[in-house]
């Protein structure tokens, strides 16, 4: 049984004649003793002529009539233009990046909620900070406040008012009273 | 092995009888011959039918894949360059749509049982079987056979029609499916053995009939 099955793998080979001479011999030695595996090269060769005879089919009469319509149907139809696609996906990608950056996720908020320490944050990004610190002051007087002096003053405040932030390193020296008497 | 001069058989595409060549007729038609296209229709249209109808069993489904393949063949005649062989081409483009065909029906999940059609009454059964019993007899295999072909692996089933309806070579098939030769082979000795399996008691029948 263990020769027939290692010889299942040469039948076509075998019924072709494209085996080389001596796997051959070998198949032929297995096959002369070994019915099940004439059986079996017998019946696929019997298989493969009758695939090799089976009723041929025919298209319906209507089959070029049918065709024609379908060809013709598909001329009328406006083929899409590649420009026009590529325009279109081009400008969907710009709106989905404008509308990222507008609902920006890693915006002054989120920072605020990270996982970071308050610290950690302001050491990553002092610029940004002081932006941001900057803004919140023009919110709050609605005007801009020149002089550098009662800038930092300001800022202290705010940012002492707002986030209780009291690990600003340029900010820990200004004096309180001075704060006092900056506000009105 | 032998080989039936039948429509099952895929056009040889030559011009050995003065005919134009496959090659020759898709450049006239790229050219804007129509005539062209309506030569290569005629030549491919019953083959692409069987092996189409032997991969999906259904007929009426079979002929519509075969329309949609001319009219791709229409609408993309440009991108067909002569690296390869027309029929390689047109073939390839039959069988994906064959396979998208059998996908789509899985999805559905639509089992396709195989029913009688009106298209299937214009079968036409070769002049030489007079013989009504034999007539029926070659029916009932061909009904057979067509099962245990479309219980077969849709890649053993593609390889195995190529190779023994449609008579294709395993050089032409590895380009069709677009597989190794080794493995085309090796797969078409396993679906004729998966066959043999499956159709083994017709010829034990036909033993116990002659004893």
């Amino acid at each position: 049984m263990g020769d027939c099955d290692r010889m299942k793998k040469h039948i076509t080979d075998y019924l072709e004649h494209t085996l080389n001479p001596s796997t051959q011999k070998e198949f032929e030695q297995v096959l002369g003793k070994d019915d099940h595996l004439k059986k079996i090269t017998s019946e696929v060769g019997r298989i493969t002529n009758i695939l090799g005879n089976l009723q041929s089919l025919r298209c319906s009469d209507s089959f070029n009539v049918k065709l024609r319509e379908k060809i013709l149907l598909n001329r009328k139809l406006p083929e899409k233009d590649p420009v026009k696609k590529y325009v279109l996906s081009i400008s969907f990608a710009a709106i989905f990046i404008l509308i990222l950056v507008i609902l920006n996720p890693f915006s002054s908020e989120e920072t605020a909620n990270s996982p970071l320490t308050p610290e950690a944050s302001m050491q990553l990004s002092p610029e940004k900070n002081k932006q941001n610190i900057n803004q919140v002051d023009n919110n709050n007087t609605g005007e801009s406040l020149g002089g550098r002096d009662i800038k930092t003053l300001e800022e202290a405040q705010v940012h002492s008012d707002s986030t209780k932030d009291k690990s600003v390193p340029k900010l820990k020296h200004v004096d309180q009273k001075e704060i006092q008497e900056s506000q009105p | 092995m032998t080989k039936a001069g039948n429509e099952n058989q895929h056009p040889q595409g030559s011009d050995t009888k003065g005919q134009p060549s496959d090659e020759e007729l898709i450049a006239r038609f790229q050219q804007g011959d129509a005539y062209a296209f309506d030569l290569l229709v005629k030549r491919y249209k019953d083959p692409l039918l069987n092996f189409v109808y032997r991969f999906l069993g259904d007929l009426i489904e079979a002929e519509d894949i075969v329309q949609e393949t001319f009219y791709r063949v229409y609408k993309n005649k440009h991108y067909y360059k002569e690296v390869a062989k027309f029929s390689t081409w047109i073939y390839t483009i039959a069988g994906n749509l064959a396979k998208t065909e059998l996908r789509r029906r899985k999805r559905k999940r639509i089992f396709s049982i195989h029913k009688e059609s009106p298209a299937e009454k214009d079968i036409e059964l070769p002049d030489h079987d007079e013989d009504p019993e034999k007539e029926v007899n070659s029916v009932i295999t061909d009904k057979l056979i067509q099962k245990a072909i479309s219980s077969l692996p849709p890649k053993f089933r593609q390889v195995i029609i190529l190779r023994d309806v449609q008579g294709f070579s395993y050089e032409e098939i590895s380009s069709i499916i677009r597989v190794p030769l080794g493995t085309v082979k090796s797969r078409v000795n396993r679906a004729r053995l998966r066959l043999q399996d499956d159709l083994s008691f017709l010829f034990d029948d036909v033993k116990d009939i002659a004893n």
